[in-house]
């Protein structure tokens, strides 16, 4: 390797701990012949990065988790037994959707398998039709772990 | 990086694990602390939002990064755009200062957070994004480049520019410096 493939090296994946052993040797063994790429490594280190070395890390200061709180707790629902009143309520209401879901598929699939019968009418189908499960998702929020301990 | 276990434990436990990184990470782009707490914040509500959606992920810490990133720089050209002006990160450090019990030690974690800026502050956007996930936060270029979800080459071009500019502005400081001595 010539002395400016070298130095591309030197300024990245050499600094980076990037290279592999072989390659890293190479390196090295250039370093001991050539004096020019030594003092290059020297000076991308003093200007490049030894003044990251041992940077100060600031400390988030503690609003910042009081104002996540109080800024989701305004979206999730309130309290907990109204939460365990809709989990239980939704889940039964889902029931209810999938299977009236089915029970649609089927009669469509009767209905234009056998068009004789002309109308459907089923109240499970209309129920269905007009059920507003998007909403329904909305009002009960996530179902997370992340939200259950919010709300606990 | 290692996962953080978003499902078994808590929300909590994700934001104790992983606010430092993303308030040093806003704070050192903006160089801000004002901007730096309110990505911060904005991040884990986003977060928050899409727990669901990253149970499953593997590296949420690759994703905090990335959001973290991008909402400070949404931030901070929000801002630049509005007010044309910002608060100087060495004004509002030193003001933060005065309310410590170690102001001395206190001054020379500023001075040393200044210097630190200062040579950020030189580079465009994009390089210094690059420097601060490699220098401060160690990530691999690996690492960089799924946060940044750019080419492996790009960080590494972007890395040799930011470190070619730095080594640029030393030699133009050493020259400036032994003028002065003449
Ligand atoms: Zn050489």
């Amino acid at each position: 390797m010539d002395c400016n493939k070298i130095r591309e090296l030197l300024l990245t994946d050499y600094v980076d701990n990037e290279l592999t052993r072989s390659l890293n040797a190479d390196v090295d063994s250039h370093l001991a012949a050539c004096p020019q790429c030594a003092e290059f490594l020297k000076k991308v280190k003093s200007a490049a990065t030894a003044p990251f070395e041992h940077a100060p890390r600031a400390t988030p200061p503690p609003e910042i988790w009081n104002r996540i709180q109080s800024s989701l707790g305004t979206t999730a629902p309130a309290h907990l037994p109204r939460r365990h009143w809709l989990s239980a309520t939704h889940r039964i209401r889902m029931v209810a959707f999938s299977l009236s879901a089915a029970a649609m598929l089927l009669v469509s699939f009767l209905y234009f398998s056998d068009r004789r019968d002309s109308v459907v009418s089923d109240p499970v189908l209309v129920a269905a039709a007009s059920y507003d499960w998007q909403a329904d998702i909305e009002g009960n929020g996530f179902g997370t772990a992340v939200e259950e301990y919010l709300l606990n | 990086m290692g996962d953080i276990p978003l499902n078994k434990n808590s929300f909590e436990v994700l934001y104790k694990e992983s606010a430092g990184f993303v308030y040093n990470v806003a704070l050192r782009i903006s160089a801000n602390t004002f901007v730096a707490e309110e990505a911060t914040q904005e991040v884990f509500i986003k977060a928050f939002r899409h727990a669901s959606s990253f149970e499953a992920r593997a590296d949420i810490k690759t994703w905090l990064y990335r959001i973290a990133v991008n909402t400070t720089l949404d931030i901070t050209r929000k801002q630049r755009r509005e007010s044309g002006r910002r608060v100087s990160y060495d004004e509002d450090i030193v003001e933060k200062a005065g309310g410590s019990d170690d102001v001395e030690k206190t001054m020379t974690a500023v001075a040393a957070r200044a210097t630190v800026q200062k040579l950020l502050d030189t580079l465009p956007e994009e390089q210094k994004v690059c420097i601060i996930l490699r220098e401060l936060e160690g990530l691999s270029y690996e690492e960089i480049a799924r946060t940044l979800e750019v080419n492996i080459n790009t960080v590494r071009t972007r890395i040799k520019r930011a470190r070619t500019r730095l080594l640029e502005a030393a030699k133009q400081q050493e020259g400036g410096e032994s003028d002065g001595l003449q």
